[in-house]
């Protein structure tokens, strides 16, 4: 089991460094191309809603995340400092086929085994997302 | 993301390398942008190399594909890995774009196109 606790600051270039810090534990666990990629998927969609929708891209804000990658899951909790967040996430508008936006949560609903959505001190949001990396997807 | 750029009978080529996300999707953008106010409105984008994509590339790809089609141009896909193609088929948008098993298969379609 490999227990990880990440920090970043809310600024475009921690997406590069989230996707590379995690992307490292979990090619070191083994997890194949396919498994690291379904498993990002969720993880950068949650990661990105922290920083954009949540901290609003604000420096001082700091977007939180707690990384347990065991056999065949990972189980992950990624917190923001932002304001109204569970009131944000019930109001998202829903994807039309031919949108632009509007994708992120039909494809965590996908991969992940669970989601679920706390409100954390005074407004702030946390996802706690499990992931089974080793269930079988349809090959395309 | 590195882009690299090549033209076979008037169709833009962009071989994509890398990820494409929230961080390089706009690298992107704006390089079909420029191409588009030159009046090249047939893109192709080679994605073999394209190790990852999330939500945000895909609002890249469709805001990309509306401006072409706006502009009565075309765009194509091809060589998607097949962890790739799974998020088309997902979020449907395999029916919405014209996606090639390769580049070749993608050129002749333009071809075809233009003869009949």
């Amino acid at each position: 089991m490999t227990k990880i606790n990440l920090s970043y600051q809310s600024i475009p270039e921690s997406v590069d460094l989230f996707y590379t810090d995690v992307c490292n534990v979990l090619y070191s666990k083994g997890l194949s191309q396919a498994q690291c990629h379904r498993t990002m998927v969720v993880l950068t969609e949650l990661f990105d809603n922290a920083l954009v929708h949540g901290n609003n891209y604000d420096p001082v804000k700091r977007v939180i995340v707690a990384l347990d990658v065991n056999e065949g899951r990972v189980i992950a909790d990624i917190s923001d400092e932002g304001n109204n967040g569970l009131n944000k996430i019930n109001s998202r508008p829903q994807a039309d086929t031919d949108g632009v936006g509007g994708r992120g949560i039909n494809l965590v609903q996908h991969y992940a085994e669970s989601l679920e959505y706390l409100e954390i001190n005074q407004g702030g949001l946390k996802a706690i997302v499990v992931i089974n990396y080793e269930k079988q997807f349809c090959e395309i | 993301m590195e882009i690299t750029m090549n033209e076979k009978n008037q169709v833009q080529i962009l071989g994509l390398k890398g990820r494409l996300d929230l961080s390089s999707g706009g690298g992107l953008k704006e390089k079909v942008k420029s191409l588009m106010e030159e009046n090249n409105n047939t893109i192709h984008l080679n994605l073999s190399q394209v190790d990852f994509i999330n939500s945000s590339g895909l609002g890249v790809l469709v805001s990309i594909m509306k401006e072409i089609r706006l502009q009565k141009g075309r765009l194509t896909l091809s060589n998607l890995a097949s962890y790739v193609q799974e998020i088309f088929e997902i979020t449907q948008l395999s029916h919405i774009f014209e996606i090639y098993a390769t580049e070749e298969e993608a050129l002749s379609s333009y071809q075809s196109v233009s003869v009949s």
